[in-house]
């Protein structure tokens, strides 16, 4: 088994892991998926309430593995339902896993090839991209977290300047009105709003790594806090410019509004590479916490060393990430990924939590 | 055996030689026509065009489009073949291709000139009114939009006349493409330029199936003006008509769009009177009765006396200035009048964004008039006021 016992997080890491889980592919067409289901400008307010959702299975999470300490849920799911059940569930959530960071070095290798390198071969991309991920996800959680430390500021400030670069062509009025059509158009959104949200069920895993499990529940706020803001202000910025008539058309809405203005005597002109790249970094971390959440769970549940399985994983992700033949599939496939989130880890924690309540298994064992 | 591993690290890294090359794939900017401009009339082949398809240049099309294509830069060089607007002097090269395809037509560019298009720097499309009322726009700018390196920030002109001839300039050093773009620019000096439309914002108007408005270009030997606004039609995307420069000038005051500009009109003697704007708010409020909708726009509106023929009045006198004030606020009412005029009447479109305003306002009752808006809107009551004050006279008192 491979648990280093140095290989711990602080509570801030904890934090930065999340928030770079969450701040993935998900922001490029957010925009769109949101007002296309909210057919209004709520979307925000959506993103709010969908936040607010995640939030609460997030903690469940937290409470659960708070019942097993230092365990990941592939170990404590089997106590808890049973060896047959729980070595199904693992492997459903191995199989997510593979499925997210699959669909996000597709997405991240399309954007690419539409914008920066036209004309590079998209496996070169994905293949340069995975083996810089498998660099960094064989030395463990703790250079993880420490790279994430590094990428997440830098994120928050070059999205935060392009967005207010944008105001420009920001108009109020596409924004206008708050609810002009009533509550409805916010909850029709709450589910594209799921799929940014992405991210929450890390909690599964990292309890088992933080210095203070304790403080999971802290983390977990935090963590959503700072996506979510950042999603409100791209979506209210991209509207605002693009508006909701116009941002429905767009296949890369967040992308087209950096398209949609230049800003002459500043340091650069052209701001959509500079998110571009850095959003990669973004999504790089996405791809290489889900990576590494795949191996480690089959990892455990294999009882086996982790190294050669991430070696192994590598051709299996490429593989997935090459299957959608064109970008309607790409899409659907990204759609299928969020439904199947809302039932693993929307539904477990709180089925996993009540069984756990009501039949004090574990947690007294493990006391104990 | 370890003169082995040293021969074997030998050749990875010889290897690794292979990653030095850097961008093999770059081109140099100066092989590359860099597309600046884009003018579209409807289809009529040119003298040149002719001759080539005599000589054989031919492959299926509908001439439906001419579409000139500006580029930079010109090279000395005298092998290349200019097309027939462009002088030998200019800085840039006007290609002229007759077809449908949009697409198709900026890859014919490479069949004529060996340096290839690229689209990145597009900064302005020039659509003829003539082929704006035949064609929907959206057909003609689903290319543009869909394109990946012409940026949506790209600007889009109406043209009274040809298209292609906004696109050339009398003045050496000039690219006519620049010069327009900048030219929007000058919002703040003149209020008969409409805020700018670029792709981005025009593709969500054209979806929302609103009518809008395009600043419109006239031009004269090798000169071109902004001259009102070309009318589309929001149904069809269809061009329908012009709004002079005076209209245009009263819908900037109701889109509240005014950065700066001026009111010009006549005292009683016919002596001249100016009015510089120095800020400007309007604000359109909307009323709903059961089927009726009526709006009502007030402006207002601080600024300076600039110009006065009539030398025997003194700015200095507060008689004069409220004279004066009411000079102006009845010249913006005559404006206001004519341009809601031919909104309502002529050409029963809302290009002002009073749908916005109900949009925002009422959205339940927006949702039920929106399919019809144009029409509703001409049936629609409109009432303004206006409150122009004169807060200073500049640095000449008497």
């Amino acid at each position: 088994m491979f648990t280093r016992t140095d290989d711990k997080i602080t509570t801030a890491q904890t934090v930065v892991i999340i928030s770079c889980y969450m701040l993935g592919s998900g922001v490029l067409t957010l925009p769109r998926t949101l007002t296309e289901r909210v057919k209004t400008a709520d979307g925000w307010i959506s993103l709010i309430v969908g936040g607010l959702i995640v939030l609460l299975a997030g903690i469940c999470i937290v409470k659960l593995c708070q019942q097993y300490p230092g365990k990941t849920i592939y170990q404590f799911v089997q106590e808890i339902v049973g060896s047959w059940i729980g070595s199904c569930l693992s492997t459903l959530m191995i199989l997510y896993f593979v499925a997210i960071s699959a669909f996000q070095i597709r997405v991240m290798a399309e954007v690419t090839k539409l914008y920066l390198l036209e004309g590079t071969p998209m496996w070169v991309i994905v293949m340069s991209f995975m083996w810089i991920g498998l660099y960094l996800i064989t030395s463990g959680i703790n250079s993880m977290a420490r790279l994430f430390e590094i990428i997440l500021p830098i994120t928050i400030v070059v999205l935060l300047i392009c967005m207010f670069l944008s105001s420009e062509i920001f108009e109020i009025d596409n924004i206008r009105p708050v609810l002009g059509e009533g509550i409805l158009p916010v909850l029709r959104g709450l589910r594209s709003t799921v799929f940014v949200f992405i991210g929450y069920e890390i909690m599964f895993i990292l309890p088992a790594f933080m210095q203070h499990p304790k403080k999971g529940v802290k983390a977990m706020i935090i963590g959503t806090s700072i996506p979510l803001v950042m999603y409100m202000i791209t979506y209210i910025m991209v509207v605002g410019a693009l508006s909701v008539d116009g941002v429905v058309r767009s296949t890369w809405p967040t992308l087209d509004l950096m398209r949609s203005f230049e800003i002459t005597g500043l340091l650069f002109e052209r701001f959509e590479f500079f998110l571009l790249v850095i959003w990669i970094m973004q999504i790089f971390s996405t791809f290489t916490i889900t990576f590494y959440a795949a191996s480690m769970g089959l990892a455990q549940l294999s009882k086996r060393n982790i190294q050669p399985i991430m070696y192994g994983l590598i051709p299996i992700i490429f593989i997935v990430a090459l299957l959608p033949k064109n970008m309607n599939e790409v899409f659907d496939f990204g759609d299928f990924i969020g439904s199947v989130s809302i039932y693993l880890f929307g539904l477990l924690p709180v089925v996993l939590l009540l069984i756990t309540k009501i039949f004090k298994k574990g947690a007294l064992k493990e006391d104990g | 055996m370890d003169s082995m591993k040293r021969y074997f690290v030998f050749a990875l890294s010889i290897l690794l030689v292979l990653c030095l090359t850097g961008c093999w794939g770059n081109k140099e900017i100066e092989d590359l026509s860099v597309n600046v401009g884009l003018a579209l009339d409807v289809g009529e082949e040119s003298e040149l065009e002719q001759e080539l398809a005599k000589e054989g240049d031919s492959y299926p099309k509908k001439n439906l489009i001419t579409a000139t294509l500006q580029t930079v830069p010109v090279l000395a060089s005298k092998n290349e073949q200019q097309s027939s607007t462009s002088k030998s002097s200019a800085m840039y090269l006007n290609t002229e291709e007759t077809g449908d395809s949009v697409f198709q037509l900026y890859r014919q560019y490479s069949l004529r000139r060996y340096r290839p298009i690229i689209g990145h720097h597009l900064k302005v499309i020039v659509i003829s009114s003539e082929l704006s009322r035949k064609m929907d726009l959206e057909k003609l700018l689903k290319f543009i939009l869909r394109d990946n390196d012409i940026r949506p920030s790209c600007l889009v002109l109406i043209s009274k006349g040809k298209a292609s001839e906004a696109l050339v300039s009398s003045q050496t050093g000039d690219i006519p493409s620049f010069h327009l773009r900048s030219m929007v620019e000058n919002q703040f000096r003149n209020n008969k330029i409409l805020a700018p439309m670029i792709l981005t914002k025009l593709d969500g108007i054209m979806n929302s199936g609103s009518s809008f408005v395009l600043q419109n270009l006239v031009s004269a030997k090798g000169e071109v003006e902004f001259a009102g606004a070309g009318v589309i039609k929001g149904e069809t995307n269809k061009w329908i008509g012009t709004l002079n420069e005076h209209e245009v000038e009263g819908l900037t005051w109701i889109k509240g769009e005014i950065e700066g500009g001026l009111i010009k009109t006549y005292d009683k003697s016919g002596e001249v009177l100016a009015y510089e704007i120095k800020s400007a708010k309007t604000k359109i409020k909307t009323k709903v009765h059961g089927n009726d909708i009526s709006f009502h726009v007030s402006i207002e509106s601080d600024g300076r006396l600039i110009e006065n023929w009539d030398t025997s009045q003194v700015p200095t006198d507060d008689k004069f200035l409220k004279e004066a004030e009411g000079y102006f606020e009845e010249e913006l009412k005559e404006m206001l009048h004519k341009t809601i005029h031919k909104m309502q009447d002529v050409y029963h479109v809302d290009v002002a964004g009073f749908g916005n305003k109900l949009r925002i306002q009422h959205p339940k009752v927006w949702k039920t008039v929106k399919k019809d808006w144009d029409e509703t809107f001409s049936q629609s009551d409109i009432t303004y006021d206006v409150k122009l004050t004169i807060t200073d006279y500049g640095s000449s008192s008497k």
